[in-house]
């Protein structure tokens, strides 16, 4: 049971994914070190596509983090979601500045996902972030990182047609001799840019191999 | 527990890969050629031919995808032609994911040569057609131009062919490229409308816009740019008023080849030009064109009259593109192992079976 709901959760990732790889207008990093283009990812990337969405008046998804009295803590700015692929972590993990969720003063509201934080951006990673493979300059996959800001993407559903788990017992599935039970899901639903002037696809190469 | 079959027919465009798109499960496909079997149907004339395949066959399970087991006619004598029986090796048939298209072989290039359009000329036969959309990349010399999807409008020989990107900037060199899409396939990206690079910007009244592959955008979007300054026509990026430049499309020629977009309402004569910038900039963001939205489009034409004129008809609304189905591989019609595909170069009538099994055992 807790599989397919994962199956449901994740397929609607997928389908998140997918929409923003389309409409994300794309900015190159440029400022990284690996000589491809795009760059690997650096702060100055980040603070350049904060700017961007700022300068089109997008508003940031996630208040700061005030700091605290606590050792190897550091306040945190407010942030836009930087939504990227587990790839990524070794490389911010590089980056100078960068401070992972472990150094946060209040930890409180995390997300599963979230690696951390670098300029106004934190950034949630999972294996299903967005990899375009083969088309940096040198052939290299380039990893899109979506950062939306509020309200940039929304999700329409038919009226009463959201996920929907569907259990049906012996009685149902196999009403003669009463087998086998069955269960699944189904959605009706799609996602959707509203402002494709508050999202931005911070495209980007690895400096760290896998 | 039985047996699904879905029948259906097309007419194929010459030398252009066919999509059927199907969202069940399938099991096994079949296909023949009506046409060059001697019959007559969908308003094409048969005529039995000589070495072209009438019958192919695909099994997603247990044969290589893009492959097919194919029946091609021997010499025709009268109104009979043999069968032989054989194996297309290249362009036969696959089962297709919009989201998961799978990339071409990577192909060496040896040179282009730099222009408003570009040449490009490769080590071995690139089997492309025109209407492939191709990747092209470790251009050692012109790093510029990496990683840049185009659409191939022409090709010259087996080793040749032609994109609009304007490469007058940049040196020739060698490096790779790659099939990545077609322009007659659903979008890899599930959602309409894209973003799309920028090929070329006129300086006219009203300005065109030439993209690198089609856009398929409709009279009325709005869109506006993002022009790295190394290209130049930073008057597209913000106006006077220092709110981002917003263009209505009046016009849209989406032909391999010309893939253009007319704005009536921008006079870019006075702009500064537009151009791909030369190594020395690199790296750099790509030159795009975002779709923000649908306009009134009174402007371009005649209203009409309620329930059709003056209203938002959602037609660039965000919609689902994404489709599973079979795609038919195109070449000469044969199973050369070179130049060889399903459908060939004339225009045919086909029909096709897939069968959708419930229980199946290997």
């Amino acid at each position: 049971m807790s599989t397919l709901g994962q199956s449901l959760r994740e397929t609607e990732d997928q389908l998140a994914r997918s929409m923003m790889e389309g409409g994300s207008p794309p900015i190159n990093c440029t400022s990284g070190t690996n000589g491809d283009n795009p760059t690997n990812i650096s702060p100055l990337d980040c603070s350049k596509a904060v700017r961007l969405l700022r300068t089109a008046n997008a508003q940031f998804i996630m208040d700061l983090i005030e700091g605290e009295n606590k050792f190897g803590t550091a306040p945190v700015r407010t942030a836009f979601f930087g939504l990227g692929h587990t790839n990524l972590s070794a490389d911010l993990d590089q980056m100078n500045g960068f401070q992972n969720v472990a150094a946060y003063p209040n930890t409180a509201n995390l997300l599963m996902a979230e690696w951390g934080v670098v300029r106004n951006i934190r950034f949630l990673l999972s294996s299903l972030g967005s990899i375009t493979p083969n088309a940096s300059a040198n052939g290299e996959d380039v990893y899109n990182i979506f950062l939306p800001g509020q309200e940039s993407y929304d999700m329409v559903d038919l009226d009463g047609y959201s996920a929907q788990f569907i259990y049906a017992p012996p009685e149902i599935a196999s009403p003669r001799l009463r087998l086998y039970q069955t269960a699944g899901w189904k959605m009706a639903q799609v996602f959707n840019i509203t402002n494709t002037s508050w999202i931005v696809n911070l495209r980007c190469t690895l400096a760290v191999a896998i | 527990m039985t047996t699904q079959i879905v029948t259906g027919g097309f007419t194929n465009v010459a030398s252009t890969p066919k999509f059927i798109p199907f969202v069940g499960q399938i099991n096994q496909f079949f296909l023949r050629n009506l046409t060059r079997s001697g019959v007559t149907s969908r308003g094409v004339s048969g005529s039995l031919t000589s070495d072209r395949i009438v019958e192919a066959y695909f099994n997603p399970n247990t044969m290589t995808s893009g492959t097919a087991l194919i029946k091609q006619n021997g010499t025709v004598s009268g109104i009979l032609a043999p069968l032989q029986n054989g194996i297309a090796a290249i362009n036969g048939i696959s089962l297709f994911n919009a989201t998961n298209q799978a990339l071409g072989p990577e192909i060496v290039v040896n040179s282009f040569t730099p222009g408003t359009t570009t040449v490009w000329v490769t080590n071995t036969a690139h089997g492309f057609k025109v209407g492939d959309n191709v990747r092209v990349y470790d251009l050692t010399t012109s790093p510029e131009i990496g990683g840049v999807v185009m659409t191939v409008t022409a090709v010259g020989s087996t080793t040749q062919f032609t994109t609009l990107l304007n490469s007058s900037n940049s040196l020739t060199s060698v490096g790779k490229v790659r099939k990545v899409g077609n322009a007659g396939f659903p979008p890899p990206s599930l959602y309409y409308p894209e973003w799309r690079a920028i090929a070329a910007v006129s300086l006219a009244n009203p300005m065109v816009v030439t993209t690198l592959v089609q856009q398929n955008y409709q009279v009325g979007d709005v869109v506006r740019f993002s022009i790295p300054a190394v290209f130049g026509m930073q008057d597209l990026n913000t106006g006077t008023n220092g709110l981002p430049v917003q263009a209505t499309v009046s016009a849209v020629n989406n032909a391999v080849g010309t893939q253009t977009v007319t704005f009536a309402n921008v006079d870019s004569s006075a702009f500064t030009a537009f151009a791909w910038p030369s190594s020395s900039s690199y790296p750099f963001s790509l030159p795009v064109m975002i779709p923000q939205g649908e306009g009134n489009t009174n402007s371009f034409v005649v209203p009409t009259p309620l329930p059709y004129g003056n209203q938002n008809i959602l037609g660039f609304a965000t919609q689902n593109l994404g489709q599973n189905g079979i795609l038919i591989g195109a070449g000469d019609g044969t199973n050369s192992a070179t130049t060889g595909g399903v459908i060939g170069s004339t225009v045919d009538a086909w029909e096709w079976e897939i069968h959708t099994s419930l229980q199946t055992y290997y």
